[in-house]
């Protein structure tokens, strides 16, 4: 299918952005990699009168390290957070997150920034941002705010961004040390869209007892969720089978998933249940095994 | 691998497919790149109710629109243009099926989601679909029907005027002593199972360009199609336009499978509004109306009883079948043909003395029914196998040998079934034992046993069916096949300079004839493959003929290049023999020669005798007619028969329902093969699309009837990371019948999987005691037949049965 008109406008700088959005009228969409918006304007289920491609306001690429958080500009592709070893020294989850997204020619043109934009409650970088307690900032011509992960959306594929506002880069605060992770989705087939995600990182102490923990649920509600009752419940204990058999439990029943063609909702309960405690066993194995 | 035995130079080898390098690289004509100066675009507005009354259309602001130039609703067609029809033909001996008006645009009712209602043209796509969204449709919905047992029941809405229930066609049969056979069993199994609904999903989607010349008053149509002469045929009727101005062209097809066998609305509109128009129309499917407007497959109901005796011998086999064939009927054949083959193909490669079955080909709110790879033996192979599987575990008796004890064997050959099939030749028991010999059976079995103390569930499951393949006219027409018949035709000619080329009636999209055809044209006429080039698709170059269907174009297009290419070999021959003196029963042709068959001794080449037929330097032509050209018709046996065995291994995640497939095996017969890498690709073909229905790929509707799976990202078809290397063996029990021995082979692949597959999934859960009756098994609903499961557990055991 053919998209409805629109104007395309490719500007090299975020006052020219600003500019184009302004002039659009509330009727623009920015187009970052377009794995998500242009088959949605093909498909004619947008119609917006202006597409502003932000491809070429270079200040949106970088990646930096600030203190010991890592900052990422919102066009950075998956496929260079995929490959990345800068990202990789401090935060291989997003390594991996970024390598379930699509296929390698989606990851070449998808973007953080688009991603999280998006709001997907089945999507990676949603579910990733929540665990890691990220921060994205937004920019408008008058103001910028930083708003953190778990206030960022409010409803499937609702972020709280306005519409004079461009998500810019998000900011992932350092991990502490003695810190693994998880992560693992359930598709039909690899690289599908996921019924559910799982992510989780614990933190041993140096008495080997969990003192911190952070579980993500994507795709089991209406925004990707944290299962804080599951994440506390692991709080003092060693990581045992037991104990992440409850943390299990408790997250399947945090969630409120949806029934949808992909799946039931009691399907997606279950596996909750199931992948919950595979991303802990994973977390837990990787700090015995370092 | 039992490897396959050259006969011929090219007979039985693994030539490269000449078609490859080309389609590969998109280096051809594929109907979407057909480019003619004025073309207009074609877009269609389809329906968004599955079922609801046109109360009125309001073109007005469309067709006012930028670049349109003509808005058509169906109202503008009545009077024009005739609906698709299948009347039912007296003179068959099948049972009558009820006709129906497939209107080319809908008129007054819509019967399912995506039925075309409009269509616009305008100058591009762009100002098409611009327009189209300025279309206002006011509908009344109506009651839906999205069940066929619903369907059937006595207060259902009919949606058919005149119809009294919503039965399109039902047919019985009755052989043997059923009730006898089921009296006297020792055990009888009963079951009801579900196949999904699927869509053949070919990677092109449809497409024509219609270009009306009205200086010659001739028309040239080009379709993705695989019947190029029926589809004109059928235009030229639809249309009232002569058929000898009509040219019907099939370029490169990227894939068909079955769904583009059929004649469509889209393409009667395409043609007629180039016609009245006189310029050229393009109309190229969207993916999302591939999946709701195209034609769908498959699913039906069975419910089955087999009744064995305690040795595991099968004494008769019931059967009642109701498919849903959805809104109209497939043109121009008619949609019972999935029920009422898997009826009659039901018995498969096994003896069984009494058989009864009842068909039914029931109308529903959906999109219709058509014919797709394997035709009713993926849902038969699936329900037989399936009974055998549970009755070996209710009798304690090997899988595996209870179906060997029960096979036709080599010496029963040419065997009769029940129910009057006839079986030329095959080797079931051979390709059951074979396919165990591969996957190491014994070693599987305790290599199960171990990793289920690991708590890994791993699973055999076997299916073994019979493939028929190119029906004969005798054969087409008692089966109320209206306007089809048998035979292929195939025109060889061998040029001056001694090239041949050969023109078929069939149509090769994907199956490699270009190059199987130039391989047996080749071994009769003893020139290179290379200097053979095979034609087909254009109604102006090729003979009369049939398309590609039912597995025939081996057979059939193979006969007919065989028969015609022989037909020049013994003039070839008689003119050398004549030139030389030495009689042409010592002649043969070989490696461009004409040799002498005792020492091989080359008398003449090839292209020179060529050469001295079209114009001799003495201008003598000894008395042959002038000329290396000729056109003959073969007509095939009565059905063809090939047999293969499937057997797969499948590890369940008992945790996720997820299934993966470990091995997959494929034991097949097809009697003398021509090209054992194009038998293995058909194969490997065939088993991703059965994998698909077994696994995947569901055709999902609301409670409205509005198509849910209506993109590939809910529609599943297998990729590479679904789909194990599929390890192939091949034996061969020619056809005594056919030119060769050839069998066809297209469809089998996509016939085994489902029952070898559910049968080694049920096998895998075991421990679980659950039955595996419904396709497709998602990883959700093998997770609820194992919480049912668990459940009935801790019911019967009380408190503390986990999983």
């Amino acid at each position: 299918m053919k998209p409805a008109p629109f104007s395309y406008a490719a500007p090299k700088s975020l006052e020219e952005v600003f500019d184009l959005i302004e002039l659009a009228d509330g009727n623009a969409r920015l187009l970052a990699g377009g794995q998500s918006l242009i088959p949605m304007l093909n498909l004619r289920q947008l119609r917006p009168a202006a597409l502003i491609d932000l491809t070429r306001v270079s200040e949106l690429s970088r990646l930096r390290r600030e203190g010991g958080d890592l900052h990422l500009g919102a066009m950075v592709r998956h496929s260079e957070v995929e490959s990345s070893s800068f990202v990789a020294k401090t935060h291989s989850i997003l390594g991996r997150a970024a390598s379930e997204i699509g296929h390698a020619a989606i990851r070449n043109r998808g973007t953080i920034g688009g991603s999280l934009a998006l709001g997907d409650p089945a999507g990676e970088f949603p579910l990733v941002a929540a665990i890691l307690g990220a921060s994205i900032t937004l920019r408008s011509r008058t103001r910028t705010r930083a708003v953190s992960a778990a206030d960022f959306y409010f409803g499937a594929f609702r972020s709280v961004i306005e519409p004079d506002e461009i998500l810019t880069e998000v900011a992932f605060p350092a991990l502490p040390p003695r810190t693994t992770w998880g992560f693992q989705e359930l598709c039909r087939r690899p690289h599908d869209f996921a019924i559910a995600a799982v992510g989780a990182t614990i933190t041993f102490d140096s008495h080997g007892r969990i003192s911190r923990a952070a579980i993500g649920l994507g795709g089991v509600d209406e925004t990707v969720i944290l299962a804080a009752d599951a994440a506390a419940s692991l709080i003092g204990t060693e990581g045992t089978k037991t104990s992440i058999a409850v943390a299990a439990q408790a997250a399947s029943l945090e969630c409120k998933p949806v029934s949808d063609v992909r799946a039931s909702a009691d399907y997606r309960r279950q596996i909750t249940r199931v992948l919950t405690a595979r991303v802990l066993q994973e977390a837990v194995e990787k700090s015995k095994a370092s | 691998m039992k490897s396959v035995p050259r006969r011929g130079k090219f007979l039985g080898a693994r030539v490269s497919r000449v078609e490859d390098l080309r389609v590969l690289t998109g280096r051809t004509l594929f109907v979407g790149d057909v480019q003619l100066p004025d073309t207009v675009a074609l877009v269609f507005l389809r329906s968004t109710h599955a079922h609801a009354r046109i109360v009125s259309i309001d073109v007005s602001r469309a067709a006012a629109a930028p670049g349109v130039i003509k808005v058509l609703t169906g109202e503008d067609l009545t009077g024009v243009l005739a609906p698709l029809r299948v009347d039912w033909n007296p003179d068959s001996i099948q049972p009558p099926h009820r006709p129906c008006d497939w209107f080319i645009l809908a008129r007054d009712v819509v019967r399912f989601f995506g039925e075309a209602v409009a269509a616009v043209v305008a100058t591009d796509t762009y100002m098409a679909e611009d327009a189209r969204d300025l279309i206002h449709v006011e509908y009344e919905p109506m009651s839906v029907l999205l069940d066929a047992e619903r369907a059937l029941e006595p207060d259902a809405p009919i949606l058919h005027p005149g119809w009294e229930d919503n039965v399109m066609f039902k047919a019985e049969r009755d052989c043997g002593n059923v009730a006898r056979a089921f009296k006297q069993a020792d055990l009888k199994v009963s079951q009801r199972f579900k196949t999904g609904r699927q869509t053949a999903l070919p990677l092109e989607t449809r497409g024509c360009v219609a270009s009306y010349d009205r200086a010659r008053e001739e028309l040239t149509f080009w379709s993705s199609s695989q019947i190029p002469h029926v589809l004109r045929t059928h235009l030229a009727r639809l249309l009232k336009f002569p058929e000898n101005r009509l040219r019907v062209i099939a370029p490169d097809v990227g894939g068909g499978f079955g769904q583009k066998a059929h004649v469509f609305p889209e393409e009667v509109l395409t043609a007629y509004l180039s016609v009245t128009l006189e310029r050229p129309v393009k109309w190229i499917e969207e993916r999302n109306e591939n999946l709701s407007s195209a034609l769908h497959a498959k699913e039906q109901v069975v419910d089955a009883e087999i009744a064995l005796s305690n040795d595991g011998s099968i004494l008769g086999l019931k059967a009642r079948l109701v498919s849903d064939i959805g809104a109209y009927t497939e043109y121009p054949w008619t949609s019972w043909l999935e029920v009422f083959l898997a009826g009659n193909v039901m018995p498969g490669p096994y003896k069984i003395p009494a058989y009864s079955f009842k068909a039914l080909a029931v109308c529903t709110n959906k999109t219709t029914l058509g014919v797709y790879r394997g035709v009713g033996a993926p849902v038969a192979t699936f329900v037989i196998e399936r009974l055998l599987d549970i009755a070996a575990r209710r009798l304690h008796l090997d899988p595996v040998q209870l179906r060997l004890n029960n096979m036709i064997r080599k010496e029963d050959h040419p065997y009769t079934n029940v129910a009057g099939a006839y079986v030329e030749s095959g080797s079931h028991r051979e390709a059951l034992s074979k396919a165990a010999e591969i996957i190491g059976y014994a070693d599987f079995r305790s290599e199960q046993k171990k990793q289920v103390r690991r708590g890994r569930h791993l699973g055999l499951g076997v299916a073994s069916f019979i493939e028929v393949s190119a029906p004969g006219t005798q054969f087409l027409l008692a089966g109320g096949s209206p306007r089809t018949a048998g035979w292929e035709s195939a025109r060889a000619q061998m040029d001056i300079s001694g090239k041949v080329t050969i023109a078929v009636g069939t149509h090769s999209h994907g199956q490699g004839h270009e190059t199987v055809f130039a391989q047996l044209a080749a071994d009769e006429l003893g020139v290179d493959i290379a200097d053979v080039s095979i034609r087909y698709g254009d109604t102006a170059v090729s003979p009369l003929g049939w398309g590609t269907n039912a597995s025939r174009s081996a057979v059939v297009g193979g006969g007919a290049t065989l028969k015609a290419a022989r037909i020049l070999r013994d003039k070839i021959l008689r003119f050398a023999a004549k030139r030389t003196e030495i009689p042409d029963k010592e002649l043969k042709l070989a490696d461009g020669f004409i040799r002498r068959i005792d020492d091989g001794r080359a008398i003449a080449k090839i292209a020179d005798i060529a050469h001295d037929l079209i114009i001799p330097a003495d201008g003598n032509y000894l008395g042959e007619e002038p000329g290396l050209d000729t056109t003959v018709v073969y007509e095939p046996p009565m059905l063809t028969n090939s047999n293969a065995t499937h057997l797969a291994t499948v590890e369940v995640d008992i945790e996720t329902g997820q299934v993966k497939i470990l091995r997959y095996v494929v034991v097949e017969d097809c009697g003398t093969v021509i090209n054992p890498a194009i038998v293995e690709g058909q194969i490997q073909g065939g088993v991703t699309q059965g994998i698909g229905g077994a696994l995947y790929e569901h055709i999902v509707y609301d409670s409205l009837g509005r198509l849910m799976s209506n993109s590939l990202m809910d529609y599943l078809p297998p990729t590479a990371t679904e789909v194990p290397t599929i390890e192939i063996a091949h034996l061969e029990s020619p056809s005594p019948h056919t030119m060769l021995g050839i069998k066809g082979m297209g469809e089998g692949g996509a016939v085994g999987p489902w029952g070898a597959i559910a049968n080694a999934v049920e096998d895998a859960l075991a421990p679980f005691d659950v039955c595996v009756s419904e396709l497709p098994l998602t990883p959700e609903r093998i997770l609820s037949l194992l919480n049912r499961s668990a459940r009935l557990q801790r019911a019967t055991v009380g408190e503390g049965a986990r999983l």
